[in-house]
């Protein structure tokens, strides 16, 4: 015999042979069994590590950035050119300084939209003062809150009674209350027609306040305009003394 | 479908049994093909002309505890007969090389009685192939028989090139041994 027919000396091999060679695939052998549960074991070990750790970067650099004009900046930067008011950004061309456009024609954001509730002022209240505040507007609401929290709700008017029968503000943090008042009022539609509006929140014991609890009172108006902006409305809240 | 109820559709000329025996075994005869001409063309006829030997075969023939072997082994026949016709220069010269690996551990020189006692060598050697582990069977006869190389062998079973290449070594020096043994001058 030469060449390649020594080959043929395989052609009538045992059937069974040949069936076993074509049905093997991975050998699992002991050695190789032990190498993948190794490298498999690394990986998991890998992903339960990363896992936190992504949440805990995403919770650290995501979900606290700021809207800033740096983003912006940095957009522009980036090769989007930054547009300026009347030049396209809505079709009235208004826009709010932190980047949201407002009016009937905006594309955001929405009246409706419930704006996010900030946590309780960072100065507590004194535990045994209890404020009686006015919300004026076409819904006039008073609230008495006490130890910084709304322990009673009236309706000063009739459109602050209807406004209070869908409301549970009692037991809610002075600021969460404020909140929740002025997003029912925005779905009453009492502030789509005003670009800038003055509410008043009246204190009937403003002269009997500390200074801090008028701090309080102040950061609590404070937060409200600042949430009302974020949803596209410019609102100015006066806080004086019951006349 | 039962490999002996196609043999028996066989027996009974039914061209149905052609159709079945396509569907169950078509692709690994195609892939045995494909193994030996690298030409998916080619290999396309092997399987048809398998099917047509396997036709004119059964009856006699009655391959009913191994049937996927007995279509193999013509496929196989088939293949390396295309390549020796000449038409697959390039393929034959890697039977030359699986030969030439051969070369050490089976008699070559050829004789009026070792022609004769072929029959004898192919059983020997089918004897020593059987006592083998496991594993080095397998690669032996993946290379031997199913002509792989010994890249593909590594990929299929996952393991290294170098493993396969020293099972296949430590299996020729065996085989010399063994015939040896058995009274073959190798």
């Amino acid at each position: 015999m030469r060449g390649d027919e020594l080959l043929d000396l395989f052609e009538d091999l045992d059937e069974e042979l040949i069936e076993e060679a074509a049905e093997a695939t991975i050998l699992q052998a002991p050695v190789y069994k032990k190498r993948r549960t190794l490298l498999i074991a690394c990986v998991c070990a890998l992903l339960a590590l990363s896992f936190p750790m992504v949440l805990l970067f995403s919770a650290l650099f995501l979900e606290d950035a700021p809207v800033t004009n740096a983003g912006k900046d940095e957009e522009a930067s980036n090769g989007i050119e930054e547009s300026e008011p009347g030049e396209g950004w809505s079709e009235d061309g208004q826009h709010s300084d932190n980047g949201y456009i407002s009016g009937e024609n905006s594309f955001y954001p929405p009246e409706e939209s419930v704006a996010p509730v900030d946590p309780m002022p960072s100065v507590p209240l004194p535990d045994e003062q209890t404020i009686t505040l006015t919300l004026q507007a076409l819904s006039s609401v008073s609230l008495q809150i006490k130890e910084g929290v709304v322990c009673a709700v009236q309706g000063e008017n009739e459109n602050g009674k209807a406004l209070l029968a869908d409301l549970e503000l009692e037991g809610l943090s002075y600021p969460q209350a404020l909140n929740t008042l002025f997003s029912a009022m925005m779905k009453k539609g009492e502030f789509v027609s005003s670009r800038l509006l003055t509410l008043s929140l009246v204190s009937e014991n403003m002269d009997e306040l500390t200074k801090v609890e008028k701090e309080i009172l102040e950061q609590g108006a404070r937060t409200l305009e600042q949430n009302a902006e974020s949803n596209g409305n410019v609102v100015k809240i006066v806080v004086t003394p019951a006349v | 479908m039962d490999d002996s109820k196609i043999i028996d559709l066989y027996f009974m000329r039914d061209e149905q049994a052609i159709t079945l025996t396509a569907k169950k075994y078509g692709q690994k005869l195609n892939s045995i093909s494909f193994g030996i001409l690298g030409d998916r063309m080619m290999a396309e006829e092997c399987e048809n002309d398998t099917y047509l030997k396997a036709w004119n075969a059964i009856p006699p023939a009655e391959p009913r505890a191994h049937f996927f072997a007995f279509l193999a082994k013509i496929t196989r026949r088939l293949s390396i007969s295309r390549i020796r016709d000449g038409s697959r220069q390039k393929r034959s010269a890697v039977l030359v090389e699986l030969s030439s690996e051969l070369e050490l551990c089976l008699p070559c020189e050829g004789t009026v009685e070792q022609t004769v006692d072929q029959k004898l060598l192919m059983q020997s050697i089918s004897v020593f192939i059987k006592k083998l582990p496991s594993e080095q069977r397998i690669i032996f006869v993946r290379r031997y028989w199913y002509l792989e190389s010994i890249d593909q062998i590594a990929k299929k079973l996952g393991i290294g090139e170098s493993k396969v290449k020293s099972i296949l070594s430590g299996g020729r020096k065996k085989l010399k041994e063994h015939l040896e043994k058995e009274g073959f001058a190798v």
